[in-house]
């Protein structure tokens, strides 16, 4: 996490024509391991994660100029645009009229090729019972799990309402819990 | 909750420095191609400058074309010019029925 004067010395430099490309290289360096990790929870793939990473960077250098907020805000709309990257990469691996949602079984035969037999076997797990989430839902349990974000900066991502992410997030809890009880047993 | 790192990684393996890499590369790309693009909405702009110049250069040119036939140095009025008196009013009598009339 950084301070809101690291971002705040970013955007301003990211809106000064002379120091644009500088402001980018440190957004880049302060931000590119995180959006990867976020999302590669969300494509799975490790190749589609790079595609991702390429258009979400592309997409904030080019387009920040539609960022009006300031610091505090910055971050949630960096994870926006990786979370709308991401999204459509998805939409581009289905058919016609096919749900996102419907991926789940290809993104976890791409979880077990991609992963050591051998590996984290706590964590193949429970990427395992997170893929049995509908999308949405997953996205936003990444956020509050693994980015350990307030339910006020998910609302912010996502566009939903607080009390309605954390209904999700109970519901989500509760079906991981199951789903990984069920493979122990 | 797992505090580290690694936890953020779990399950998906990479090699030691590569997502690091990946960043670097990822960034060098972006800011490349942003400056190609911005070279080429410049190059754009100049063409389309260019062009806007030749259009109205044209039509000016063209406009001043046609003016050419009615201005004083046009190749009728210098042939004119250079008649006699004699041969212009040759020129005033000439009446196309006498001609055929010669004819028949």
């Amino acid at each position: 996490m950084t301070t809101p004067s690291d971002d705040t010395d970013i955007i301003g430099m990211l809106r000064d024509d002379l120091k644009r490309e500088d402001g980018f290289r440190l957004l880049m360096q302060r931000y590119g391991d995180t959006l990867y990790w976020y999302i590669r929870r969300i494509v799975v793939g490790h190749d589609d994660a790079e595609d991702v990473l390429q258009e979400t960077a592309m997409s904030i250098f080019c387009h920040f100029g539609q960022f009006r907020g300031e610091a505090p805000q910055f971050k949630t709309w960096l994870y926006r645009v990786a979370t709308n990257e991401s999204i459509q990469l998805l939409r581009q691996r289905t058919r016609f009229f096919q749900s996102i949602d419907s991926l789940s079984p290809s993104l976890e035969e791409t979880l077990k090729a991609e992963n050591p037999v051998d590996g984290d076997k706590a964590g193949m797990l429970l990427q395992q019972a997170l893929l049995t989430l509908p999308t949405q839902q997953r996205i936003a349990f990444n956020m509050r799990y693994f980015d350990e974000m307030t339910y006020e900066e998910i609302a912010q991502v996502t566009g939903k309402n607080v009390n309605t992410l954390k209904a999700n997030y109970h519901f989500a809890r509760e079906k991981v819990d199951k789903y990984i009880k069920g493979q122990i047993e | 909750m797992i505090h580290d790192a690694e936890y953020k990684k779990m399950p998906f393996v990479e090699e030691e420095g590569y997502v690091e890499r990946l960043v670097q590369q990822v960034t060098d790309r972006t800011v490349s191609q942003r400056r190609k693009s911005m070279q080429r909405t410049v190059l754009v702009r100049v063409a389309a400058s260019i062009a806007a110049v030749a259009i109205i250069g044209g039509a000016s040119s063209r406009f001043l074309s046609c003016s050419n036939i009615l201005s004083p140095d046009s190749p009728l009025d210098s042939f004119l010019a250079g008649l006699s008196d004699d041969e212009a009013s040759q020129l005033d009598y000439y009446d196309i029925e006498e001609y055929y009339a010669e004819e028949q």
